[in-house]
């Protein structure tokens, strides 16, 4: 059984929330209440109290009549005038009833008048809003034509931009077509050259002339030089030859080390023949660079230079300063003095590690590749990098002076050449193999590539002259200061001298028992007079091969505690130093 | 639903075979139907001699004696006079009248109605009583009317027995008996009659049952008259 | 629900107010005030008017008196009904308040039923609920109620006591769960020209026409979508009939 006021109705009934019929029941029986029993309630109690009162006086008038009559008469008049008393308040409160009831009207009036001024209101509101919806609506239809204007817009836009990339393509085409065929008319140019030299070279050969063969040599790298010397104003000249017999120990001069040993001779000889006054310093040999170098047997210096493991080393060709770079982001500057090595300066700028660094030959100026797709120019007194060349795909493993340009290898397979005043490539060459050195002789570039071959290119890299195979990944490659000897070293654990200019290797490899090439990018290094050639190993070991022997002169141990990854040797010969993965550098020389 | 209780429909039917029963009697039972509608009643006049007690309130006690004789007398005249001379009972008054008056009571005008209660879906007794001035009598006056053998007993729960209620279907005060028990009297005779498969007029039973107490007898020819005539009739009964 | 506990109450509490005054055929010793009162609608009149009577007699020499009845324009009102059921049978297009003419002589014993005492009204009272639950729960719910029972509910409306007496009520007013409500549904329709009856009386339609007849309960108009069943929970009066009043509409 379910209680009373439950939610019966909800079986009986068709509604069970609203309930329209049960809220019109309950409207209906308060409007009942209303207007049947709450206007009548004071009214009837208000008589049944008079009712009460009169039912008094009747009580009084009837025991009036019974009793004595002139006592009762006080007592009439008392009631009489209680009555009329009753019958002012009465009239009083009726009074106030009808203020009452005036004062409701009024309210009611009000609220009359306060109603109709709502309709108004609404009214206007009404029309405001059909109002703003027709606006509404005629924007509406300028925004749709908006749109359609601008959906037409951009579809002419999407056609004009489809013919300009069209137009862009055949001006392409035409570009590419006259490059070739300027390409072409300056390969066939070159050719010519070539082939006329080769006449030349064949005559010169042929012709049996007493003076000694070198000069010929030197004649025809005049030649091919005949940019520079001309250029080099003749005090220049004059101060090169002055100071190179002290290069040991000069200050920072202007001697390029692009000009081979041979060039200098030759300079050597006309300044000998004009002022034979100077032959007391250095006699003029033929073919030899005036500094021998030496074989180190000693560490003069062993310092930890670097934070982190140091790739590569090398000296400044006219000063005596170190460069040193590392993963450690920073090329560190070495002064050399008195078998010791100075900190001079560090230069920074790299977001990552740095592969190779080299002075250019003024020694102002140092170049460094890095693992950061980019090559780093500094100048020496500014530590904060002047130039950053960007373009390479991956790392920059080799970058090198070449007269004023610079060329750099990197991993990602090509060959770049760039233009320092504009800080752009001009040349790029595609070797298709990870290259992880690069050396520039005169007018070439020499790469050495994993795929196991050592790529010639002419100096715009314009095309691989020659190509040359070796016995493994080349690692590093180094060329003697008469650019005529080239080394290489590969990961099969041998070293190799090549003859640039007969482009063949000279004899055997140089191997060792217990030499062991570290890493894909070890550097090696040809003493600048081609006599020694020196490398690293794993086992920490610097050794040394004497080439004209082929045999080992020198294992230097023990003060590596890592596997060497760089070797390099001074321009004077004097000084060789190595570099480990670990950070530390050891200055070597014979003493 | 109960067999107990009664359809309208079987109430109008056993109506119509008690009434032609009536008819053969003479017992001057007529239907009345309502004006503008199905519904209908059973009526009867008759006249009774009775002492009337004038008095506000009536003494169950104090005049038992004087009122039981005249009260079945007047029933056997009547009945035997319609038997004999064939005249309806309407026209018997003024003989009434001049018979009994003459014996220190009165003659009383009764009216008794047979009226169908959907509620208790039983049949109702309705009657009046009026003396032949046309002055009603009070309900006090009807209890005196009542044999002092039932009186005692029914007076024991007032509201389940005679009470003055509106006539439902002419809206004058009428004496009734009340219908609630009607069902639980009337059960037991039901189920012996079913098990005698006796061919029974429930109004006949039911009336032969609760007449007596406000003076209307049920003659026993109506019984020993129903052989003969019930087997036409048999099919028109619903179980 | 809070709604239908409401919609108790105001049936409950539902006056009229009345004017009564003495027929001026009666004899007095002096002029007779009316008396007004607000007379509760689901009560009767005999029970609610010793105030009156009281009022009245003052008036009176006592061998005048009779039985008191009432009447209104003529018609003698019958206290059986329900005092709202009178009022919306014969007055509820009337002003207000309603003006009731008292009799205490020729009581018309041929439209009215006696009532001498309160006794009297609770019977009738009694009977109507016990027909009521007969057609509801076959008698069931107020035959296993107790005598006190019986008579709470009585003093409830003899009293005017709204809980007292809807403590009981709802015994009568609950319905198995299994079942949809009651058996039948106890209501009764008046008609200014005839009696009341339990017989249905389709009511026309008043579409299109001009509606003709307002059907009446406790003085207001329910919806004619609103549920029997709860029309019968909460607009019964307390004997648990509906009373149902059909009047002609108002002619404005």
């Amino acid at each position: 059984m379910k209680p009373l006021g439950g939610p019966k109705d909800s079986r009986g009934g068709t509604a069970t929330d609203g309930d329209p019929w049960k809220a019109h029941v309950l409207l209906q029986l308060r409007r009942r209440d209303r207007e049947q029993c709450r206007r009548f309630r004071d009214l009837v109690c208000a008589y049944s109290g008079l009712l009460d009162k009169s039912g008094a006086t009747d009580w009084i008038l009837a025991s009036g009549r019974r009793g004595a009559v002139s006592p009762s008469r006080a007592q009439l008049k008392k009631a009489a005038g209680e009555l009329a008393y009753q019958v002012v308040e009465r009239q009083q409160q009726m009074k106030m009833q009808d203020d009452v009831l005036e004062e409701q009207r009024d309210r009611l009036l009000q609220d009359e008048r306060r109603l109709a001024g709502a309709r108004d209101l609404r009214l206007q509101l009404r029309l405001r809003a059909e109002r703003l919806g027709e606006r509404n609506g005629r924007l509406k239809a300028e925004y749709d034509a908006l749109m359609e204007r601008q959906g037409r817009a951009e579809r002419r836009l999407r056609e004009e931009k489809l013919r300009g990339s069209g137009l862009l393509e055949d001006v392409m085409a035409l570009k590419r077509q006259a490059a070739a065929r300027l390409n072409q008319r300056n390969h066939r140019r070159s050719r010519a050259q070539d082939v006329n030299l080769q006449k030349e070279l064949q005559t010169a050969a042929t012709s049996q002339v007493n003076v000694d063969s070198s000069l010929g040599g030197a004649r025809w790298r005049c030649l091919a030089l005949k940019k520079k010397p001309a250029e080099k104003s003749p005090a220049e000249i004059q101060a090169d030859f002055l100071l190179l017999p002290f290069l040991r120990s000069a200050p920072a001069s202007h001697v390029s080390p692009r000009i081979p040993a041979s060039i200098r001779d030759l300079f050597e000889r006309r300044r000998g023949r004009s002022r034979p006054a100077a032959e007391e310093e250095e006699p003029a040999r033929p073919v030899r660079v005036p500094a021998a170098a030496r074989v180190p047997g000693r560490a003069l210096h062993v310092l930890e230079a670097h934070e982190q493991g140091v790739n590569a080393a090398a000296f400044c060709p006219s000063s005596a300063l170190l460069a040193s770079a590392g993963t450690d982001r920073v090329v560190k500057v070495w002064q050399v003095r008195a078998g010791a090595l100075r900190h001079q300066t560090t230069l920074d700028g790299s977001t990552e590690g740095l592969t190779c660094v080299q002075f250019d030959p003024t020694g102002h100026r140092i170049l460094a590749g890095s693992y950061d797709k980019s090559a780093l120019l500094w100048c020496l007194d500014r530590p904060v990098a002047k130039l950053t060349l960007t373009g390479h795909g991956r790392k920059v493993t080799a970058a090198r002076f070449s007269r004023h340009q610079v060329v750099t290898g990197s991993a990602d397979g090509t060959v770049r050449m760039w233009d320092l005043q504009r800080a752009a490539c001009v040349h790029l060459a595609q070797a298709s193999s990870f290259c992880s050195d690069v050396v520039c002789s005169e007018n070439v570039a020499i790469s050495g590539h994993f795929d196991r071959k050592i790529r010639l290119w002419d100096t715009r890299l314009s095309s691989c002259v020659r190509c040359l195979s070796a016995q493994g990944k080349v690692t590093s490659l180094d060329l003697s200061a008469d650019g005529r000897h080239l080394l290489s070293c590969c990961r099969d654990d041998g070293l190799q001298l090549l003859d640039v200019r007969r482009w063949s290797h000279r004899g055997a490899a140089f191997r060792a028992e217990g030499f062991k090439c570290a890493s894909d990018s070890t550097k090696v290094a040809i003493s600048p007079d081609a006599c020694f050639v020196a490398a690293g190993s794993a086992d920490g070991a610097v050794y040394v091969w004497n080439v004209s022997a082929g045999n080992l002169e020198a294992r230097l141990a023990d003060n590596h505690s890592a596997s060497v990854s760089a070797v390099c040797w001074s321009s004077s010969g004097e000084y060789a130093a190595s570099v480990d993965k670990k950070g530390r550098a050891v200055l070597w020389s014979d003493l | 639903m109960s067999a107990c209780l009664l359809g309208e429909e079987s109430f109008r039917q056993c109506c119509w075979r008690f009434l032609k029963l009536s008819d053969r009697l003479r017992d001057g039972w007529s239907w009345e139907p309502l004006q503008g509608s199905e519904e209908g009643y059973m009526r009867k006049t008759a006249l009774r001699s009775v002492s009337v007690n004038s008095g506000p309130t009536w003494n169950p006690h104090g005049s038992r004696s004087d009122k039981e004789s005249p009260a079945s007398c007047h029933c056997a005249a009547a009945t035997e006079q319609a038997d004999v001379d064939g005249t309806h009972d309407d026209l018997d008054p003024g003989y009434d009248d001049g018979v009994v008056s003459g014996g220190g009571s009165r003659v009383l005008r009764l009216e008794y109605h047979i009226l169908y209660s959907c509620s208790y879906m039983a049949p109702v007794l309705y009657f009046r009583a009026s003396t032949l001035e046309g002055r009603s009598l009070s309900l006090d006056q009807v209890w005196s009317c009542v044999h002092p053998s039932f009186r005692s007993r029914l007076q024991r729960s007032p509201l389940t027995t005679i009470t003055q209620q509106e006539h439902p279907l002419l809206g004058q005060p009428f004496f009734m008996l009340h219908p609630c028990k009607t069902e639980e009297f009337m059960r037991p005779v039901l189920q012996l009659e079913r098990e005698q498969h006796g061919q029974m007029n429930y109004i006949l039973t039911w009336l032969s049952a609760v007449g007596p107490l406000v003076g209307l007898d049920v003659p026993l020819k109506y019984s020993t008259l129903q052989p003969p005539a019930s087997p036409p009739e048999a099919c028109l009964q619903p179980s | 629900m809070a709604d239908d506990k409401d919609v108790l109450r105001d049936v409950w509490f539902g006056r009229i107010p009345a004017c009564f005054t003495l027929n001026q055929d009666e004899e007095t010793e002096r002029e007779a005030e009316p008396y007004y009162l607000l007379l509760p609608r689901v009560s009767y009149l005999t029970l609610v008017t010793d105030k009156v009577k009281k009022h009245f007699l003052r008036v009176m020499r006592a061998e005048d008196v009779g039985e008191m009845w009432f009447e209104y324009e003529g018609t003698p009102l019958k206290w059986h009904y329900p005092i709202g059921v009178l009022f919306d049978l014969h007055a509820s297009n009337s002003i207000l308040p309603w003006s009731i003419t008292v009799h205490f002589k020729n009581f018309p014993g041929q439209d009215l039923l006696h009532c001498m005492s309160s006794s009297v009204v609770e019977a009738h009272f009694m009977s109507s609920i016990k027909e009521a639950d007969a057609l509801k729960h076959k008698s069931q719910v107020v035959n296993d109620m107790q005598k006190k029972d019986h008579k709470q509910l009585w003093m409830g409306l003899q009293n005017d006591k709204f809980e007292q007496f809807w403590a009981m009520n709802r015994k009568l007013m609950e319905y198995p769960t299994e079942e949809a409500g009651f058996r039948y549904i106890p209501f009764r329709i008046y008609q200014v020209n005839g009696t009341h009856t339990s017989t249905p009386l389709i009511l026309e339609s008043s579409q299109g026409t001009e509606k003709r007849y307002q059907v009446v309960i406790h003085g207001i108009e329910p919806l004619m979508e609103t549920p029997l069943q709860w029309l019968s929970e909460h607009l019964s009066h307390p004997d648990n009939f509906l009373h149902i009043c059909v009047v002609p509409a108002p002619s404005d």
